[in-house]
Order: structure tokens, then C-alpha cells, then sequence
């Protein structure tokens, strides 16, 4: 590696040496220079700069010593004064004083509480000036010190002002100062180098500098900060954060050096002498350089010259040319070399000749050598033939051993083709599994055949099902048509035998009587139930949806079964929450025959204890209500087997005893398909000996319009506020004086135009010299009934208003089945029967009148008239007078609410009615006496229905029993009749004449 | 085979150590290259009567900007400030922001008073600049897209709150006392100030004027008002005039409730008022006995620096300046436009006592505080 270093040129390394040595001396030589004027220069300034700190020192000192002296003048001139302050001649002297001294601006005089008493110069303000929160004031000075604030800008002569303040007798002296005296401090020294020399207060900001402006805009010095540290670490000419070129020196000042003094100098011309120096030594450096390095250069560019002379000689030599002189050198040092060289090539001669010499002898040597070498090789070579024969018996066995591995081969080739034999049996046995497996795939083709037969089979099954159902339902229908038709003899037979108990009849035969009475009861419930049921299952049972007073229902509930309860000695408690919505849409009908199947069950079931129906309002929001009703007895119990068919029809249970009930067993399941036609649920909770509880939920729609509640209703006219029949002609045609009354009244209220006749050969008249909108028929009627009427109406083609075929409804006592369709045969569009329910009149109505009405005020006259339901359930008493009143009252209210008319229109309508029926029942008596039995027969039909109408369902019945009895030919039954009739209106009388 | 590799490796070394020596010297060069310091103008009545609020203002400006040069500058640039004075003359106004101009310094805060800048918005919206002023008021200039910024409410506002504060006294006979010198700010607020009254309370209240150049005036308004008797006085006045009337009226009616504007919330009005002026309800743009940490810091340097106590001028600059800061950062760039859509969009900025708000017209909706005189200092009307 020692040889791979570079080998270094005498020629650069000497310059280089030379240059290195005297850059160094002579740079050494240039900082000792310019560090001892650099000194001097800086000592210089320092001096200077100590000179106007103290000049600074001196100006501030005298600033602040003028003041306090003239403070101390004060002070005596006032304790002269001592005890009595005269302020005239405070006046003056203050005055004069602000005169006299141009750097006081204003001396004031101030009290202890803060009064000015006296300001000079006098600057017109008010008189009474308090100066209490000057911070002068809050600061007073304590004994005889004297108080300096900080420099700020008078508000007065807006120049920069110091106030000092010192007590004096109590008073307190205030002046403000100017900084007048500090001015000229700036402009004292005219220094070529100098900047500005400014006086700042202790948070910098400038009291004076050359500029004015500095102070006057209140500036603070941009390098204060810096300027603290250098006052604080004793440095000086630092450089400025805002300007490298400016320096700046700072000290404090003033009395307690609390006031700096900043003096900026400009670096360039404040080391103007140095930059020269530095200059001047820079361009000496260079020229003795330059110099030096050249007369190196050209010494060794001699030195050099010698140096290769003998360099090339010594190449010669070394080529054998040894009689090389030496040249004229230069440097003797180099001559000598040269001499000592030729010497030396002298001696190399006589070496060379002798080696010549010891040359030839070796090559000698070296032929003999090479002769004993040439029969060692023979040798060698037969030794090589031995190994050869080796060779050749190698190669044989190599032969053999590929022999051997070609019958291994042929081996392997025989197996191969036993696999492939092997392989074919394989795949012959192969589709021998195939075919077996076709086999069975057809079998399973068979199966399926035959299970699509089945299913053929089980269609017709489904078909026989169906057919089997539909044969059930016929068989409900036709039940259902069978109840109903029974129930009308029925209740006949019921008729008959309450005529017959009032009749002179043996004890005997009385409870005879009184067991049919029974038993006949039975068996209309037990119709009553069939029918239900059928018509259930039928499809016939249509769910209502309609606002209803779920309390009222739930009141009547407990009317009901109240009695029947005390009577077992039960109690009955009913439990409603507060939260229960008054007004719930569905059906209450319905309701109420699950409600009473339940609770009439718990009361058949129950011998002790208490029954007690519940409500919950399971769910609430804004339109349903999920209410939940419990009926809990402590009644016999059923079994858990019994609960599993208790909804079952036909289902009864035996008691413990064994002891049968009555009934069909349909009531549960009636129940059960009510509740689920309503879309809510029944269930059963029970423990033999303990108690039953049945329970239903069921979700209520609720009315949007809930305000009217019960309490509010006060018999108002049914449609104030809304004019729902208003433009309406109407044609009523009735014989019956009291119907025609109040259908005229009724609909007049609901603002139709109402148009009379008694009979239908006058409404045809009528409709000749009219037009109406429509129509309402009484069936039954003399000279020409209702059916007749409409034929000849609809025959003439008689138009409504709105050029439209005009819509006849019938209004009939007939309830048979059978007359609607009589009716509209007839040509009526539809029909109602009598009694004539409030709300079905108004909805018959209003489906048939096409104009533009107002739904929602129809919807509200049918909430009003469902809260009109809410009146009648006043307590019963014993006293006969009391129940007469309450028979009277409780069929107004009746009125009322089907009719929708006020109290005072219902009991004129009674009087009518009354009056109407007396004369009746006198023409009656008569005809009846005088056997003019056809006549009388429509006289009762007339007062069935009158009574109907005006819901003196007492007087109805009895006519209707009178009416069959005069149908049936039993005349003294008739007879019998009259008197209870006659009694029952009496009573009416009585009260429609007290009113 | 190693004396190659070595070589090589030998010759990889210098390559890399030449690219260092290269790097270092140009990162060197390229560090060197500081970049340009921002300049932003600072312009207000710095000298002569009326400067308190302009050097108030600037000194706040000066704080921000030390704190914010401390933390790097902006984007690494240093601000520097230049600062101009308008002498409280609104041609040398118009001067100053043409030399700003002149200078491409397009980012100012200033002007002071309102004065400087009525008759010269036409040229500020015409040029390619954008002013932040931190206390001009005027209601005149509310609702308008300019290149106009303001940190403070409308003079409405300080109407609103003094009803708000009488209402709450119950105060049903108030007079008002302006200076006619001063009639474009003391108009508006008059104006309003008497609506709302009207409309708050159903007070109707009597106006009086004096002439500040013109002692004798004021002598008599004053008699004017001992007279009428009422039980409150609004006074539209410098806190100087505020403080001579307050010494001058307070004799003679101790029990009269005086209401004074923003304008004259200076440290002045306590000074020179004495005990005159307590009790008196002062408009406030700040609580100075806010317990908000952040102004307990902004007052304590502020005192340190200037030796002064704060007031709402210097606290809504340093505000201003500091907005001014952050849309430049956001922005990242100085075009005006770009900075006033920022600051526009930031629109809600958290002050140093609360949170204040800029529309987008540019104008402030903070509220204004009404302080009572009571010890010599103001407390907090709660």
C-alpha cells in the first residue's frame, strides 16, 4: 500500500508550505492591528457616550430638581399663610408662578376630600371640581415626598406631561409638568455618527427624541426590550432588531434610574476609520503575497530545471551508457550530485563484465541437467500403459450393468399391460351399476305416478270439504232464517201469554203460566243465540264503526246485572281507570253482548264473593286506544282441560255438583267470534274452586272529535253550527199526525225545506206542482198507500231538482222480511223501518242526496246524537209516583236521542201524540162497540206506530198485542187491552199537561 | 477484486461527500434568502387632541402583532407594521390610504373614528384593499358590501342597551344633552336612542344641545335641564365634557341618574370626573373586571408595556388584528378579497372576553356592556 501513495511535487508542496506560514503570520499581524484600533475607537465612543449620559443625567436631574425645589418654595409660602387660606392671594402666587416657569403648564391646590380649591392658570371650568379618583389623588405622596406619575399626554396642551404632587398643610399641590426641559437634550450633540439620542420612561415609551412626532404619537421605543437587557447586562452598541446598521447604547437615568437614555449610532460611519484600515490591509496582504509567490516560483522553476537534467543522465546510465558527462548546473548542490553519479557508473561497468562471466558457466551446469531428465520421463510412460489395461476392464462392466437395466425395463412394460386388463373388467362391471340404477330410476318414476294420484285424490277430497263447508253454511243460513222465523211466533207466544197472565186465571194455572213464561224465555234466548251464531258464521255480522260512550256502555253493563247480583248476595264492582277514552269508535252493540255474556256467565257461576269487571287502556296514542276488559269472579272455576273447548260452541260444563245450566253453550263462542270479527282478543284465566277470569282486549278507533263530552251535552239543537240538509227539498208523505210532526220538525231543524202530504194520492199532487230533491214514504196509508204512490211516481218519471231520476224512501211498521224487497219493487230507492231511528234517517238521506254536504258535520250530528245516548240512568225506586215520573222522563229522553230534538219540541211532540191517541182510542171504543172491526184494525196499526215513533214503547207493544189479537179474531182480548192502554197514555197525559 | 471494490467505494464516498458539501451550502443559501416581511398599515389620529383612541388602538395592534412575530410570523413572514397618521383630517385621510396604495399595502387596520372614512369609502371600495376598522360605530355605514370590516357594533346597539337599563330602573322622565360639534355621531344615537325610548317605555324625551367650542351654551343647557327637573339625563358628549357636566349638574340635582355612550368610557371620564361621576351608567365595550383568563393576560401586558390601563379600543385592535392573522393564514395568501370572504366566513371568532361575530356585510354584532361608576372604577351592570 506504501506505494500506492501519491508521491508529492517538491515544486507545489514548497509553495504551498510558503504560502501557509506567511498567510498566517500576516494575518496574526492584521487582527493584533485592527483589535487594538477597534479598542481605541470603542473606548472612544464610550467615553463620548459617557459624556451625554451624564449630561442626560445632569438635564433630568435639573428637571426633576426645579419642580421640587419650587414645590419647597410652596410649601413655605402656604404654611405663611398657616390656618387661614386665603384664596385670592393663593391665587396669585400660583398663577405667577405657572407664569414665571415655562415648563409648568398648571398648578392646582386640592383639599383633603379631593375640592380643587385653586387652579392656575384659571381654565373657566366649573367651580366645584372634585379630583377625587385622579391618580394623583389615589396616590397621594406620604409626608414630605414628592409624588412624579408617568409621562401621558395633556389633555390641555396634548404635549407629553409629568404631574408631581406633594402635600402641603393638609392641601395637596399638584403641577403638571412639560417635558420642555428635555428637548434640546436631542439636538446638545452634533456627532457625525450620532442617529438620535432619545429619553424613554420606564415601559419605553419616548419622553423626547429628535423626532417629535415619537412623542407626540405616544410611541414606545420598537427595542426596548433589547435596550433593557444591555442597561441590565452592562453592554453597550447593540445592534437594533428593526435596523442591523443602527446601535444602539443605553442607560438608565433619573433620580432612580427608573428613565432610560438610548443613544443609536450608525455603524457605517461610527467604524468608518476600522472599514479603511481593514481595507488598506487587505490590499497589502494581497500585493506581498503576489510578490512572494512569484519570486518562489521562479527559484524553483530553476531548482527544478537542475533536478531533471540529472534525472534524464541517470537514464542513460541505466541504459548502459556509461560515459555520460555531467552539465553545468546552476546550484552547486546539484554539480556535486552529478559528479558523485559519474563515479558511480564507472563502478557498474566492471560489476556488469563479471556477472558476463558466471553466465556462461551455469548454462553448462544447466545441459546436463536436462539429459537426465529426458530418461526419467521413459519410464513414466510405461507406467501409463499398466494403467490403460485398468481402464479397458472398467468399461466392461459398464456394459453389463446397462444390459441389466434393460430387462428391468421389459419387466415394467408386462405390468402395464396387466393394469390396462385390469382396467377394462372395471368398467365393464361399471355399466353393469348403470344399468341397475335405470332400474331403479324408473321404480321411482312409478312412485311418483302414484303419489301425483294421491294428490289428485286429496283435490278431490278438498272439493268434498268445501262442499261439505259450504253445506255447513247453508245449514247456518237456513238456522238463521229458522230462528228468525220462529222468533216471530215466538213472539207471539210470549205476547200471548203475558195477556193471558193478566187474565182471571186459577192459582195453578198461574204457575203453570209462569213455567211457560219461563221456559219460553229460555227458548228465545236460545233463538236469539242460534240466530247470532249463524249469522256469524254466515258472514252476515257486520262490525260497526261508530263513535259510542264506551262509560255509558259500561254503566249499563252494571244496571243490568246489579240486581241479579244483589239478589245472590254477590258483590258487583266495576273499576275504571282515568285514562279510558269517552269517545272510542266501534262497535257498542256488539260490546255490550260480549260484556254481558261475561259478566251474566260470572254472575250464573258465581254463589259468593264478589264479580268484578276491570278496564285498562293497554296501548294509547293519538287514534286507537287498546283497551283491556276483565270480568274476575270467585266462582266455581273451570278445569284446565274445560278451557281448552270453552270457546268452543256447544260447550257446557257441569257443575261441581252436577248440576246442568241453562243456556245453548253458544254464548263464549258467540263472544269469541264477536271479538275477533272486532279484531281484539278473548281469553280465560282459571283454577277450579277459585274464581274465573275472562278477559278482552280490544282497539278502539278513536273520534277525532272527543270535546263534547257527556257532561257539556245540554240538549242542543242538533245541528247548530252546521247547515247540513240546508238547500234540500223534501217531500215527507205520513197519515200519522205525530210522525209527520216530528219528521217535519226534524228535518226543518236540520234547515230542509219540508214539504207535507197525508197520503199518496196528495204527494202526487204535490210533486206535480213542485219539485223536490226527495222523497219519504209511509207504506202504509189510506186512500193510497206508499207502494201505490211511488209505481204511479216512478211511471209519471218524476225528476228531482238535478234533472235526476228522484229517490223515494220508505218508511214502514212492517218489520217482516220481504218488504224491502216489496219496496223496491215498487220503485223505491230505499227504505227504513219504523221507528224511525234519528241517524239512519240522516244517513239514508244523505247517501241519496248528491250535492255538495258537508261530511264533517254529518259525521259530528252522529257523535252528537251517540252522546244524546248518554241520559237515562237514573236509580229505581219503589215509590209508584216517583217510577211514573221516571217512565215519563226516561221516554223523552228516549225521544231525545232518537229523534235529536230539543226537551221542549219532545214533550209537544208527547202532547200531540197524546192527544192524538185519545181521540184514536175514542174512535176506537166506538168502532170496536159498534163491530166495525175492519177500521179498527188500522186504528191499532195507526197506534203502534205513532207510538213507536214518539218511543212509548209500552203503549206499542200492548197495541201490537191488540193488533195481533184483533188479527187473530179474539175480540175480549182486544177488549181486555184497551184498558192498559188507555192507562199507560193517561200517564202521559198527565205529565205532557203538567209540563 | 478488493482493490477495485475499495476504489469504488472510495469514489462513492467523495461523490456523496461532494453532494453534501453541494446540499448544505445550497440549503444554506437558500435558508439565507429570508422571505419579505408582510406589511400591514396601521392608520388613525395618532397625534393631537382625539388620539387616544387611535394609539390606544394601535398599541393594541402592536401587541398582536409582537405575539403573533414571536410565534414565526405568518407563513413564516414577519409582520411589520406601518403605521400612518391622519391627523384627524379626513383629506390627510384620503392621503394616507392613497399612500398606502402607493405602497402595495392593501391590508389596514384603521380607521379610528368615523369621521376619516365617511367621506373616503368611495376610494376604499374602489381599490383592491381591504380596512379593518376596530372602533368605527357609525350606523351609516351598517348593511353595506364594502371593503370594509368592523370589530365593533353599530352605534344603535349602545342605544338599545341604555334603554334596556333604564327600562329596568323604571325611569319614566328622561332628558338627552348632545354636542352640536360632534352632530354625525351624536344625531344618530340621539335619533335612536329617543325611538327606542319611545318605543320601549312610551317616554318622550326632551333634547338639549350645547356647543363644545362654546362654554356659555352648556351653562345654559344645563339651567335648561335643572329646570324641566328630569330623573334622568343622557349625556352625547367626550368623557371630558361628560365629566365637566357631570361636576357641573351633579350639585345642584343629586339624585339625577346619568347615562353616558361609548365614546366617553375613557380613563378621562373617572379622572376628571371625581365623585361627580359615580353612580353614573356608562356604555361599555368591555368588562374590565372580566374574570376571562385570556384578558387578565391581554390587561396584565398591556399595563406592563404601556403602563396604561386597557380599554376597548386597544382590546377590539388587538381582536382585529388578530382576525385579520388567522383569514391571512386561511386564506394563504394576502389578496384583500380573498381575506374579507374569509374573515366572512369564519364569521364567528373567539374574542379575548367572548365570542364576537362578522355578517356578511362585514359588520360586527357583539354586544355592548353597560358599566356603572362606583368607587371610581366601573363594575359590571348586571
Amino acid at each position: 500500500m506504501s506505494d500506492m501513495r501519491k508521491q508529492r511535487s517538491l515544486k507545489w508542496q514548497l509553495l504551498k508550505g510558503n504560502t501557509l506560514i506567511f498567510s498566517f503570520l500576516l494575518t496574526i499581524f492584521g487582527l493584533a492591528v485592527y483589535f487594538i484600533i477597534y479598542t481605541e475607537i470603542a473606548s472612544d465612543i464610550n467615553t463620548r457616550n459617557l459624556q451625554l449620559v451624564r449630561i442626560a443625567n445632569d438635564r433630568v436631574e435639573h428637571f426633576i430638581e426645579m419642580p421640587v425645589n419650587m414645590i419647597d418654595k410652596m410649601r413655605d409660602h402656604l404654611m405663611l399663610e398657616n390656618g387661614e387660606l386665603n384664596k385670592k392671594i393663593i391665587d396669585t402666587y400660583l398663577n405667577t408662578i405657572v407664569e414665571v416657569y415655562p415648563y409648568i403648564d398648571e398648578l392646582k391646590l386640592i383639599d383633603a376630600k379631593g375640592d380643587v380649591i385653586v387652579t392656575a392658570p384659571n381654565d373657566g371650568g366649573f367651580k366645584e371640581v372634585n379630583v377625587a379618583y385622579e391618580p394623583f389623588f389615589l396616590n397621594r405622596p406620604i409626608g414630605q415626598q414628592i409624588n412624579w406619575s408617568n409621562v401621558y399626554l395633556s389633555n390641555k396642551t396634548y404635549n407629553p406631561t409629568i404631574t408631581i404632587s406633594a402635600n402641603a398643610e393638609g392641601y395637596l399641590i399638584v403641577g403638571d409638568l412639560n417635558l420642555s426641559l428635555l428637548e434640546n437634550m436631542a439636538n446638545s450633540d452634533s456627532n457625525e455618527s450620532l442617529v438620535s439620542i432619545s429619553i424613554l420612561d420606564q415601559y419605553g415609551n419616548y419622553l423626547t427624541d429628535n423626532d417629535p412626532k415619537k412623542v407626540e404619537q405616544r410611541l414606545r421605543h420598537p427595542d426596548f426590550e433589547i435596550i433593557k437587557e444591555s442597561v441590565e447586562n452592562r453592554t453597550s452598541l447593540v445592534p437594533s432588531k428593526s435596523n442591523e446598521n443602527i446601535l444602539l447604547t443605553g442607560a438608565a437615568i433619573g433620580e432612580k434610574g427608573q428613565w432610560y437614555l438610548v443613544i443609536a449610532e450608525d455603524r457605517t460611519k461610527l467604524y468608518a476609520s476600522l472599514t479603511k484600515l481593514t481595507q488598506a490591509m487587505v490590499g497589502a496582504f494581497i500585493l506581498i503575497a503576489v510578490c512572494s509567490l512569484l519570486f518562489l516560483y521562479l527559484n524553483l522553476k530553476k531548482a527544478i530545471h537542475d533536478l531533471e537534467l540529472l534525472t534524464s543522465n541517470t537514464l542513460l546510465i541505466s541504459e548502459g551508457q556509461y560515459n555520460v558527462t555531467a552539465e553545468a548546473n546552476q546550484f552547486h548542490e546539484f554539480q556535486e550530485l552529478a559528479n558523485h553519479f559519474h563515479k558511480m557508473a564507472g563502478k557498474v561497468e566492471f560489476r556488469e563484465t563479471e556477472i558476463r562471466h558466471l553466465n556462461e558457466n551455469l548454462e553448462k551446469l544447466v545441459a546436463e541437467r536436462t539429459a537426465q531428465l529426458v530418461d526419467t520421463n521413459h519410464m513414466l510412460e510405461e507406467v501409463n500403459a499398466q494403467l490403460e489395461e485398468v481402464n479397458a476392464q472398467l468399461e466392461e462392466e459398464i456394459t453389463e450393468r446397462h444390459r441389466v437395466e434393460e430387462e428391468i425395463i421389459l419387466i415394467n412394460k408386462n405390468l402395464e399391460q396387466r393394469v390396462a386388463e385390469r382396467t377394462t373388467q372395471l368398467e365393464q362391471s361399471n355399466s353393469y351399476l348403470e344399468e341397475t340404477n335405470a332400474q331403479l330410476e324408473e321404480e321411482i318414476e312409478e312412485h311418483r305416478r302414484t303419489v301425483q294420484l294421491l294428490e289428485e285424490k286429496d283435490g278431490a277430497l278438498e272439493i268434498a270439504i268445501r262442499v261439505a263447508e259450504e253445506a255447513n253454511l247453508s245449514k247456518s243460513q237456513f238456522l238463521a232464517n229458522m230462528s228468525h222465523e220462529i222468533r216471530t211466533p215466538m213472539n207471539g207466544i210470549l205476547g200471548m201469554i203475558d195477556v193471558m197472565v193478566m187474565t182471571q186465571l186459577s192459582k195453578e194455572q198461574q204457575s203453570y203460566l209462569k213455567t211457560i213464561r219461563s221456559s219460553s224465555d229460555i227458548l228465545l234466548t236460545i233463538l236469539n243465540d242460534i240466530l247470532d251464531y249463524s249469522k256469524i258464521e254466515a258472514g252476515k255480522v257486520e262490525i260497526k264503526q261508530q263513535p259510542f260512550m264506551l262509560h255509558d256502555t259500561i254503566q249499563d253493563i252494571y244496571n243490568l246485572f246489579s240486581a241479579s247480583a244483589k239478589h245472590k248476595g254477590i258483590d258487583f264492582e266495576i273499576d275504571i281507570p282515568q285514562s279510558l277514552p269517552h269517545c272510542p269508535v266501534g262497535d257498542e252493540k256488539r260490546l255490550r253482548q260480549v260484556l254481558s255474556n261475561l259478566v251474566g256467565n260470572a254472575v250464573k257461576f258465581t254463589s259468593e264473593g264478589c264479580i268484578r269487571l276491570t278496564l285498562e287502556v293497554v296501548e294509547n296514542d293519538e287514534q286507537h286506544a287498546k283497551v283491556r276488559f276483565t270480568v274476575k269472579d270467585t266462582g266455581i272455576g273451570i278445569s284446565q282441560e274445560d278451557q281448552l273447548h270453552l270457546f268452543n260452541r256447544f260447550t257446557q260444563f257441569s257443575h261441581q255438583d252436577g248440576k246442568k245450566t241453562n243456556g245453548t253453550g253458544l254464548g263464549l263462542a258467540i263472544s269469541k267470534m264477536l271479538v275477533e270479527l272486532m279484531g281484539g282478543q278473548i281469553g280465560v284465566r282459571s283454577q277450579i274452586g277459585k274464581g274465573s277470569e275472562f278477559f278482552v282486549e280490544i282497539d278502539f278507533g278513536l273520534a277525532q272529535n272527543q270535546e263534547k263530552e257527556l257532561g257539556d251535552y245540554k240538549h242542543e239543537k242538533v245541528n247548530d253550527g252546521s247547515n247540513s240538509l240546508k238547500g234540500l227539498k223534501i217531500l215527507v208523505v205520513e197519515d200519522d199526525y205525530t210522525s209527520l210532526f216530528m219528521m217535519k220538525e226534524l228535518l226543518s231543524m236540520m234547515k230542509a225545506e219540508v214539504s207535507v202530504a197525508e197520503d199518496g194520492l196528495a204527494a202526487i199532487k204535490a210533486v206535480e206542482n213542485d219539485a223536490f230533491d226527495l222523497i219519504l214514504m209511509d207504506v202504509n196509508m189510506p186512500v193510497m198507500n206508499g207502494l201505490t204512490a211511488s209505481r204511479k211516481l216512478r211511471e209519471m218519471g218524476i225528476l228531482n231538482r238535478q234533472r235526476q231520476a228522484i229517490p223515494i224512501i220508505a218508511m214502514t211498521a212492517y218489520a217482516m222480511s220481504g218488504d224491502r224487497e216489496k219496496c223496491l219493487d215498487a220503485g223505491m230507492t230505499d227504505y227504513l223501518s219504523k221507528p224511525i231511528e234519528l241517524q239512519n234517517l240522516i244517513r239514508t238521506i244523505y247517501k241519496y242526496w248528491m250535492a255538495t254536504s258537508n261530511k264533517d258535520a254529518q259525521i259530528e250530528i252522529m257523535a252528537e246524537l251517540e252522546i244524546a245516548s248518554a241520559q237515562n240512568n237514573l236509580p229505581m225506586t219503589d215509590d209508584d209516583e216517583v217510577q211514573e215520573k221516571q217512565f215519563f222522563d226516561n221516554t223523552i229522553r228516549e225521544l231525545m236521542k232518537a229523534s235529536g230534538l230539543d226537551i221542549d219540541t219532545c214533550h209537544f211532540l208527547m202532547r200531540t201524540y197524546v192527544d192524538q191517541s185519545l181521540e184514536l182510542l175514542k174512535d176506537l171504543e166506538e168502532l170496536l162497540s159498534n163491530n166495525k172491526n175492519l177500521d179498527a184494525g188500522v186504528l191499532l196499526h195507526k197506534l203502534k206506530g205513532s207510538s213507536g215513533n214518539v218511543r212509548v214503547n209500552t203503549v206499542m207493544e200492548l197495541a201490537l198485542k191488540a193488533e195481533c189479537a184483533f188479527k187473530a179474531g179474539q175480540m175480549t182480548e182486544v177488549q181486555q187491552l184497551m184498558p192498559l192502554i188507555y192507562e199507560k197514555i193517561l200517564i202521559f197525559d198527565k205529565y205532557t199537561s203538567a209540563k | 477484486m478488493s482493490r477495485l471494490t475499495a476504489c469504488l467505494k472510495n469514489r462513492t464516498y467523495t461523490t456523496l461527500l461532494i453532494g453534501i458539501i453541494l446540499l448544505t451550502i445550497m440549503a444554506a443559501f437558500i435558508g439565507c434568502q429570508k422571505p419579505a416581511n408582510l406589511k400591514i398599515g396601521v392608520v388613525g389620529t395618532m397625534t393631537g387632541p382625539n388620539s387616544d383612541l387611535s394609539v390606544s388602538g394601535r398599541r393594541g395592534v402592536e401587541m398582536a402583532v409582537d405575539e403573533i412575530n414571536q410565534k414565526g410570523g405568518i407563513q413564516g413572514r414577519i409582520i411589520e407594521l406601518v403605521v400612518k397618521d391622519d391627523e384627524n383630517d379626513p383629506v390627510v385621510a384620503l392621503k394616507k390610504d392613497q399612500e398606502f396604495i402607493a405602497e402595495d399595502i392593501r391590508l389596514i387596520i384603521g380607521h379610528f373614528t368615523s369621521g376619516m372614512v365617511l367621506s373616503s369609502m368611495d376610494y376604499i371600495n374602489s381599490q383592491d384593499m381591504l380596512m379593518l376598522s376596530p372602533t368605527i360605530s357609525a350606523d351609516s355605514l351598517s348593511g353595506m358590501d364594502d371593503n370594509f370590516i368592523r370589530f365593533i357594533a353599530p352605534t344603535k346597539e349602545q342605544a338599545k342597551a341604555l334603554v334596556e337599563v333604564a327600562q329596568k330602573l323604571k325611569q319614566n322622565h328622561i332628558a338627552v344633552l348632545y354636542d352640536e360639534r360632534n352632530k354625525g355621531y351624536t344625531d344618530q344615537l340621539v335619533l335612536n336612542y329617543q325611538g327606542l325610548l319611545k318605543e320601549k317605555m312610551g317616554v318622550e324625551a326632551k333634547v338639549y344641545s350645547y356647543d363644545s367650542q362654546m362654554p356659555e351654551t352648556l351653562g345654559q343647557a344645563l339651567k335648561a335641564i335643572e329646570a324641566e327637573a328630569p330623573k334622568g339625563l343622557f349625556i352625547v358628549a367626550n368623557a371630558e365634557d361628560c365629566a365637566r357636566i357631570a361636576q357641573g349638574i351633579k350639585p345642584a340635582m343629586p339624585e339625577l341618574q346619568l347615562y353616558v355612550p361609548l365614546w366617553a368610557n375613557t380613563a378621562e371620564l373617572i379622572r376628571k370626573g371625581g365623585v361627580a361621576v359615580e353612580g353614573m351608567m356608562v356604555v361599555a365595550g368591555l368588562d374590565i373586571g372580566s374574570e376571562s383568563e385570556k384578558f387578565k393576560v391581554f390587561r396584565q401586558g398591556y399595563k406592563e408595556r404601556y403602563g396604561e390601563e386597557t380599554n376597548f379600543g386597544s382590546l377590539y385592535s388587538y381582536e382585529a388584528m388578530m382576525a385579520l392573522a388567522m383569514a391571512i393564514e386561511k386564506a394563504g395568501g394576502q389578496q384583500p378579497m380573498k381575506i374579507k370572504n374569509k374573515l366572512i366566513e369564519i364569521s364567528m371568532f373567539e374574542g379575548v372576553q367572548d365570542q364576537y361575530s362578522i355578517d356578511s356585510y362585514g359588520d360586527n354584532m357583539r354586544q355592548y356592556q353597560v358599566c356603572i361608576i362606583h368607587q371610581g372604577a366601573l363594575r359590571k351592570v348586571e
